[in-house]
């Protein structure tokens, strides 16, 4: 009780609100994602009490979660990487008219997701922490390559391209020094590669440029964004009805979130493609995501707002950050001269309390700031369409420039700009490469560093269960939809004969 | 469709190429004499998935024109055909993004965005007058939020900086 009070008192909550704000501010912009709205709110966050200050964190990256789902949904380009699955069935039904729709059921979902990812943390972390902790090289090997399959498997259309798309995307990120031996790869002397291609450029061209020579290309009579007609409005209250009817969605997707974010290394991000792709695999109306599916937008959206809550899992009480944002936040707690780790549920028991606090009430504060920040941007999306085309290409330079102040960057940019428009016209996903480009380093450390440990054999990566369960998975992901498609065909085959 | 997955296929095999060309020369990496994957393994291994899928986009794509097929992903590529209007319109935001850093780190950031802006506005069929306030805002929105809340520095422009001497 003492620990709600706390969060109550003003020198937190303001900040706190203040911080959520921001969250929906920069989230919002392409290109400006929540690891950034996170860094950027640390400075500040510095001169609070540490409860404000990672309040200040929790608040702004939930928020910034979501509203990134806002240009995916209206645009789509998602504001976050976290925002891409959602991006898929947002966009779809933004297109029809219904994005609005969309975005009020992924608000609540959000916020109920959230909510369901927080307890998650509250009741069961250390049991569930301490599963992820047997993870050894082989594991997360195992748990990168499973993120790619998922990417791969559910792009829309060919499911070689989607493979080969996160190939592309491995490759990419083999760019840069090897973190192994510190030798520079495909770098050709230009210091600028040495930290490989950053992938918010990456992002923001792929998902970003491309969007706009797409619509630019189709010349100024057919320069128009879909979601400026709005068909379908949709009350608060029609919203929680439709999530309602879909509470088992929410509830799965919430709980599938919090356990790929208690995962290190898989954050919200993943979280959401994989709740996007369980959704997929066990609906009746597969078919159907991709197109404008309501539970496409629910399902991915109750996740990658419930990872946050598993993320903190491992950082909170092992210390071990679950992804960037919680990477940051532990250099935060570090700075405030906390140490993360098991102590600090019986050292600072009130600062623990306050944390879950106020964790529980930016979920539900998402909600009306969500609101307004859905508002804010249909604002935006009034003005003439080359407007805001030309503000998306001035955002996205500037957003490309500011994570490292590289001019090369916004080059970086444009190539990939490019790329994304070319693979467009050849139906190759762009999702499964962004996604290459984060869990490469991944995937080829504990590939390597594995094989290492065992003088080059692969036997441990199918021995260990943990890491034959994920093989397996692996495997079903590939094989599930093509075997479950024959055995349909049987099964509808047979029935028709009868 | 077809052709196009021929070509990517081709694509492939070059990339291929490229990566084991410029990585050949990467170290071996041994610890007491024996040999563990180094900086090679991870991008070589890549390549070879590379070949095998381009492998597999030729021949799959050729099987599909003697059988006079269309991919099943062919529909759900993006198929808008270029028009002279759409081309000017690529290569002026392809031009934009190429000018703006050296036009802004010569007139500065505010002015900079300000005529790379309204030039590329003014190309997608805003009106003039339009362009340069919509423009105006932009550029002092972005300074606004970049360059004083955020604090990335932006560039005055070597002519601001000549007249300040």
């Amino acid at each position: 009780m003492e620990a709600i009070l706390a969060v109550f008192s003003p020198d937190v909550i303001f900040p706190v609100l203040m911080a959520m704000t921001f969250g929906i501010f920069v989230g919002g912009l392409p290109g400006l994602t929540a690891t950034m709205a996170v860094a950027l709110i640390i400075p500040i966050s510095y001169y609070m009490t540490p409860l404000a200050g990672l309040g200040m964190v929790l608040g702004v990256s939930f928020t910034s979660i979501f509203s990134g789902d806002i240009p995916a949904t209206f645009l789509r380009i998602p504001g976050t990487p976290a925002s891409g699955a959602a991006a898929l069935d947002g966009f779809e039904l933004s297109k029809k008219g219904k994005g609005s729709l969309a975005l009020t059921l992924d608000l609540f979902c959000s916020a109920i997701g959230g909510l369901i990812g927080i307890l998650l943390l509250i009741l069961i972390a250390p049991p569930l922490a301490d599963f992820a902790l047997q993870f050894t090289n082989f594991e997360y090997f195992w748990l990168g390559l499973f993120g790619l399959s998922m990417s791969a498997v559910l792009s829309k259309g060919n499911m070689m391209k989607g493979l080969t798309s996160a190939v592309l995307g491995l490759v990419i990120s083999t760019i840069g020094i090897d973190v192994t031996t510190g030798f520079p790869r495909y770098t050709f002397g230009n210091i600028e590669l040495m930290d490989g291609l950053g992938f918010i450029p990456v992002m923001i061209g792929l998902f970003g440029i491309s969007e706009v020579l797409k619509r630019v290309q189709q010349g100024s009579s057919k320069l128009q964004l879909p979601p400026i007609t709005e068909k379908v409005k949709i009350s608060p209250l029609e919203a929680l009805g439709i999530i309602w009817k879909n509470k088992w969605t929410v509830i799965k997707s919430a709980f599938v979130g919090t356990f790929v974010g208690a995962l290190p290394g898989a954050g919200a991000d993943i979280a959401a493609w994989v709740a996007y792709g369980v959704e997929k695999k066990t609906s009746r109306n597969s078919e159907d995501f991709g197109k404008g599916n309501i539970k496409g937008v629910i399902a991915p959206t109750s996740a990658n707002n419930a990872a946050l809550g598993g993320t903190w899992i491992p950082a909170l009480v092992f210390g071990v950050p679950g992804d960037t944002i919680t990477a940051i936040v532990l250099g935060a707690m570090l700075m405030y001269g906390l140490k993360p780790g098991p102590l600090i549920f019986t050292e600072t028991p009130e600062l623990v309390n306050g944390i879950f606090s106020i964790a529980v009430i930016a979920n539900i504060l998402l909600i009306p700031i969500g609101y307004l920040g859905i508002k804010a941007f249909a604002l935006v999306l009034k003005m003439k369409t080359s407007v805001v085309l030309t503000a998306v290409v001035l955002f996205s330079m500037i957003g490309s420039f500011a994570i490292r102040n590289s001019y090369f960057d916004i080059y970086v940019m444009l190539i990939f700009g490019l790329v994304g428009f070319l693979f467009e016209r050849l139906a190759i996903p762009l999702a499964p490469m962004i996604l290459g480009l984060i869990l490469g380093p991944m995937v080829e450390d504990n590939l390597r560093v594995g094989l290492i440990k065992t003088g080059g054999s692969m036997g441990e990566f199918f021995t260990r269960p943990i890491s034959l369960v994920l093989f397996i998975l692996i495997v079903l992901v590939f094989l599930g939809g093509p075997v479950f498609n024959l055995l349909k065909k049987g099964f509808t085959g047979g029935k028709k004969k009868e | 469709m077809n052709i196009k997955n021929i070509l990517f296929g081709i694509f492939l095999f070059v990339l291929a190429f490229l990566i084991f060309y410029f990585g050949w020369s990467f170290p071996a990496y041994k610890i007491r004499g024996e040999s563990l994957p180094g900086p090679k393994f991870f991008p070589f291994t890549l390549a070879i998935v590379l070949i095998m899928l381009g492998v597999y986009y030729i021949i799959k794509s050729v099987v599909m024109i003697k059988m006079k097929k269309l991919p099943r992903d062919a529909e759900i590529a993006f198929e808008e055909k270029f028009t002279f209007e759409g081309v000017k319109n690529i290569v002026a935001v392809v031009a934009a993004i190429v000018f703006f850093v050296p036009i802004i780190e010569l007139l500065g950031f505010i002015l900079g965005t300000i005529i790379v802006s309204s030039i590329l506005m003014i190309i997608l069929n805003v009106k003039v007058l339009r362009s340069i306030i919509y423009s105006t805002i932009l550029a002092v929105m972005i300074f606004l939020i970049f360059g004083t809340l955020f604090r990335i520095p932006l560039p005055e422009g070597i002519i601001m900086n000549i007249v300040r001497g």
